[in-house]
């Protein structure tokens, strides 16, 4: 029976090739190191930051930025109106950001998953009931949605978290349901079937690792989202709450600044743009690496 | 003719689905299979013929209890498979397995080579350690190497991938293999290697086949006996050797005209059929076949012929005796 | 043969990938077609069949690179023509149908329009400014592929439309414009057997009613034994044998012929283990050096493992073998000697 030892093709394994894939986009290599920056800025926060991040400076209020007249080297990127160092919250804030990115899209995603499984694999009346409820989500403006939801649990950010979860869900649903309804025809789910599978073993073993590849993109986009909804929450009041330095609420409480200390503005809104944009670039890169391996 | 029990059994075997044809029309009946009656025996094949929309898929998918039928029986190793709860059916699963036709939509790309040969047995409760050594023998058997053990699918060839598959179909040592279409999609060459694993699987392993293909030339290799469908029905069934040199039907004999050969001594005159395959909504009244045979008669059009033996085989068609004198 | 060939092709090489790493998938394809005959090219999947067609339709896009020695189709130098010529001889005078006829027509266009569409392109000078004859036109080119109820069928968009009547609107298509030359890349393989039967028998009706020539491509051999008067075998890239049919099949010359023979059911004893080719076909990465089969090949020697052989012979029956089979079907030349050679090397202490 040997005539079938032939050599397998020495193709490059699954990682190899989609970091080959993934790294032929430079934006993508772009979005990817920012991620990484932030990640790190994150984790160390304490370390890097030069100042710690509540502390009031009462000498030291609206100092503009270090390369202006009347600037300080102490305070890079100046002060805020209470005299604390706009750097340190920044860094700190960025903490924050990432971590309302995960746990927001964490929540979401595992029950988004669970239900768009659930309504693809099922079909029927538990398909309609499924996406009815998600199609009344999807009607309501997503902001309006968070801040109905923030203002039933009450301001702070761990309810604005609860309420971006919620605001994210529907999206995970719609697209787990797609992927399920897709894959759940083909063979090689038959040949489990056929092997004895019950609809658990079916469901989360061998058809949900198969639809991951859009879930992943969605999630990375889902983390801008959530930072800019955790950003307009905080803007409005209802999320992070003062001393809290997150950077929604520190363009809230600087907005009467704009025209005699633009600086206490430019850089929260700055920081979220960059890190809005590098999780963007990520998303669009892990989307074209996975998207084209997916429909081989 | 052996007198033992078969291994499987079908007695007018039926599938229909219904279907919505719009918001305000009646919904739609197709009958997907209707009438089917036939018996395999362990360590035989039979083979299953016909073209686009008979039917083949359909019966696949009830032998291998991934759809129960709408009517008649079903008899697995003596137990009835129509009427089975999960649990008798769950046990019945390791007595059939099937082998698909595409070798690159039937093995889970997220799973390595170990993983898909375990997973039956893991299903099945047994422990780690026996599920690996079971599946790398298993590789062993159907010509690959241990490396191969954690690779992924997409490594593979086509002719590899559908040894993987035979391999995992096995896993489980099953009575009853279901082939359906397994080495159409491969090159010649791959066939041949193919189909010699299956045919000495069979030798060792005493695995019967229920082989599904469109190639009447792969089937007159390897069949025992045969089984000929046409919309949803049987129209002829009977050993092979007698299918083959004196075809009873006339959709057979226009089969068999129909396959191209290699030597002139082998051709057939052609047997023209008109017309097209019908609509399986709308089958025709009285034989399915009435409207493309060149022999049909007023009685074609009014009355389904039933299967009747005729000599060895058993056809349905009105005149079945009068064209085979 | 007295008749200027239709189509010359010598030394059609097609590679992808870079020029440093060049992937080679047509290697060294010379071929004549003559008006109103029929040519097999046959192979597996990796010969290179369908690229050679492609190559020859000028359909090969970048990164492909297309080079030969020689390439014309009536006259015409098929390797530089500028897109405007290109235009004006595919479709009309060069055409070529495909395997998959649900995936070739537009989906979005009914069959009539798709038809009149080359027919004002291509067509005849009334033809082109009227559209009612168009639809005559149309009408009576899908009466000669045999389409039932053709006026019905005008007006059917292709999903409504079954895979043989797919591939029949196809090749009316195709034939609108009455090509001299039908190239058909696999036009059956998706059909069952039945219609698959009609297709090839109003193909070959066609091709002599109107004195067509035709190029079958098929990896199915028995279709070629059939259908086609001249045969081309083709392995990983490259011609192997050229020949005559049934001479071809009866006495192949090439080891690969006569292998892929034995390995059809047919040609074995019922129920028997199928004599199958070991291994399989070297894929474009991994071609080997010497002759491509010798991994392969039952008979190979060492030299066939260093000097890949030439295509020898004259066209109408060339053999790229160092030791080409004779009428018997066994190795000719110094294959004994080399053979004994080498038993006595690996026995050498």
């Amino acid at each position: 029976m040997a005539d079938a030892s032939a050599e397998v093709e020495r193709l490059p394994g699954r990682v190899e090739a989609f970091w080959l894939a993934y790294a032929q986009s430079r934006g993508a290599l772009i979005g990817l190191a920012l991620v990484a920056l932030l990640v790190l800025v994150a984790v160390f926060a304490d370390v890097v930051s030069p100042h710690p991040p509540n502390e009031q400076y009462r000498d030291f209020t609206l100092t503009p930025p270090a390369w202006d007249a009347g600037g300080s080297a102490r305070f890079l990127l100046g002060t805020d109106p209470v005299g604390r160092d706009i750097l340190s919250r920044l860094i700190h804030g960025t903490r924050l950001s990432l971590a309302i990115g995960v746990i927001s899209v964490a929540l979401s995603l595992s029950i988004g998953v669970v239900l768009g499984l659930v309504a693809g694999y099922f079909r029927g009346l538990t398909e309609t009931i499924v996406m009815r409820m998600t199609d009344v989500m999807l009607a309501l403006p997503s902001l309006l949605l968070a801040i109905a939801v923030v203002a039933i649990l009450g301001p702070g950010l761990a309810n604005a978290m609860y309420a971006i979860a919620i605001v994210l869900l529907p999206h995970y649903v719609r697209l787990t349901r797609a992927a399920v309804i897709g894959e759940a025809g083909r063979d090689y789910v038959t040949s489990s079937r056929i092997a004895g599978a019950g609809t658990l073993r079916l469901m989360f073993d061998t058809i949900l690792p198969n639809c991951a590849a859009p879930l992943i993109v969605q999630a990375t986009l889902g983390f801008s989202n959530a930072i800019l909804d955790a950003a307009a929450l905080g803007f409005l009041g209802l999320g992070a709450q003062p001393p809290t330095p997150e950077w929604g609420s520190m363009l809230s409480s600087a907005l009467e600044f704009i025209q005699r200390a633009p600086w206490v503005v430019t850089f929260p809104g700055l920081a979220i743009l960059i890190t809005v944009l590098a999780f963007n670039l990520m998303g669009d890169g892990l989307r074209d690496a996975l998207d084209p391996k997916l429909k081989r | 003719m052996t007198t033992a029990a078969p291994l499987l059994e079908a007695r007018d075997l039926a599938r229909h689905y219904v279907v919505s044809r719009g918001l305000f029309r009646p919904k739609g009946l197709v009958r997907a299979l209707d009438g089917v009656s036939f018996t395999l025996h362990a360590g035989r094949t039979l083979a299953v013929v016909g073209e686009s929309g008979c039917g083949k898929s359909t019966l696949a998918r009830q032998v291998t209890m991934i759809e129960a039928p709408s009517g008649g029986t079903l008899w697995l190793d003596g137990q009835d498979v129509a009427g089975a709860d999960a649990l008798r059916r769950r046990r019945l699963r390791t007595r059939v397995q099937m082998v698909f036709q595409n070798p690159y939509a039937s093995l889970n790309p997220r799973k390595t080579v170990g993983a898909l040969l375990e997973e039956p047995l893991a299903i099945q409760g047994a422990a780690p350690a026996a599920q690996r050594e079971a599946g790398l023998a298993m590789l062993a058997r159907v010509g690959l190497r241990l490396e191969h053990y954690r690779r992924y699918p997409h490594m593979f060839s086509g002719g590899q991938r559908q040894r993987i598959a035979v391999a995992r179909a096995l896993m489980l040592h099953p009575a009853l293999v279901v082939a359906d279409e397994p080495v159409s999609a491969l090159d010649v060459s791959i066939q041949a290697q193919v189909l010699n694993l299956l045919m000495d699987l069979q030798q060792s392993l005493g695995i019967a086949y229920l082989f599904i293909s469109h190639n009447l030339q792969v089937v007159r290799h390897i069949a025992d006996d045969v089984l000929v469908m046409y919309l949803g029905h049987v129209v002829e069934h009977g050993p092979k050797p007698q299918v083959f040199a004196r075809p009873a039907h006339p959709y057979t004999r226009a089969l068999l005209a129909s396959t191209p050969a290699l030597r002139p001594a082998q051709r057939r005159v052609r047997i023209p059929l008109t017309g097209e395959l019908p609509s399986p909504l709308d089958p025709p009244s009285g034989c399915a076949f009435h409207g493309r045979c060149p022999h049909a008669i007023a009685r074609c059009t009014i009355e389904v012929p039933e299967l009747a033996p005729l000599g060895g085989v058993a056809v349905a068609c009105h005149r079945a005796a009068e064209l085979n004198g | 043969m007295t008749a200027a060939p239709l189509l010359e092709i010598d030394g059609l090489h097609v590679a992808f990938g870079t020029r440093e790493r060049p992937l080679v998938a047509v290697d060294d394809v010379s071929l004549a077609v003559l008006p109103g005959e029929i040519v097999g090219i046959v192979g597996e999947s990796g010969s290179g069949k369908s690229v050679t067609a492609l190559a020859l339709m000028g359909l090969v896009d970048f990164p492909g690179r297309v080079s030969a020695r020689r390439m014309t189709f009536a006259g015409h130098d098929l390797r530089d023509l500028s897109a405007t010529r290109r235009r004006a001889l595919v479709g009309k005078d060069l055409a070529m149908i495909f395997q998959d006829p649900l995936a070739s027509l537009d989906p979005c266009y009914t069959v009539a329009h798709q038809l009149m569409e080359t027919l004002a392109v291509h067509g005849t000078p009334e033809e082109r400014s009227s559209r009612a004859i168009r639809r005559a036109r149309a009408l009576a080119l899908l009466e000669q592929v045999e389409i039932p109820d053709a006026a019905a069928r005008l007006d059917a968009y292709p999903h409504q439309l079954s895979g043989g009547m797919a591939q029949r609107v196809m090749i009316a298509i195709a034939i609108a414009c009455r090509p001299r030359l039908l190239i058909a890349d696999e036009p059956t393989t998706a059909l069952d057997v039945t219609v698959q039967a009609q297709v090839l028998d109003l193909l070959v009706r066609l091709q002599r009613g109107r004195g067509m020539a035709l190029v079958l491509i098929t990896h199915d051999l028995a279709v070629v034994a059939e259908t086609a008067q001249r045969v081309v075998v083709m392995y990983a890239g490259e011609p192997v044998e050229t020949g005559p049919v049934p001479a071809i099949f009866d006495a192949p010359a090439h080891p690969y012929t006569q292998a892929l023979l034995a390995a059809l059911p047919e040609n074995n004893e019922d129920h028997a283990r199928l004599r199958a080719i070991p291994g399989v076909v070297p894929g474009l990465h991994a071609r080997p050096v010497g002759c491509r089969l010798a991994p392969r090949c039952a008979y190979a020697v060492p030299r066939c493992r260093v000097e890949a052989p030439a295509l020898a012979g004259p066209p109408e029956r060339a053999v790229r073998c160092h030791f080409p089979l004779d009428a018997t079907g066994a190795p000719t030349g110094s294959w004994q000697a080399e053979r004994v050679g080498a038993a006595d090397e690996a026995k050498a202490p």
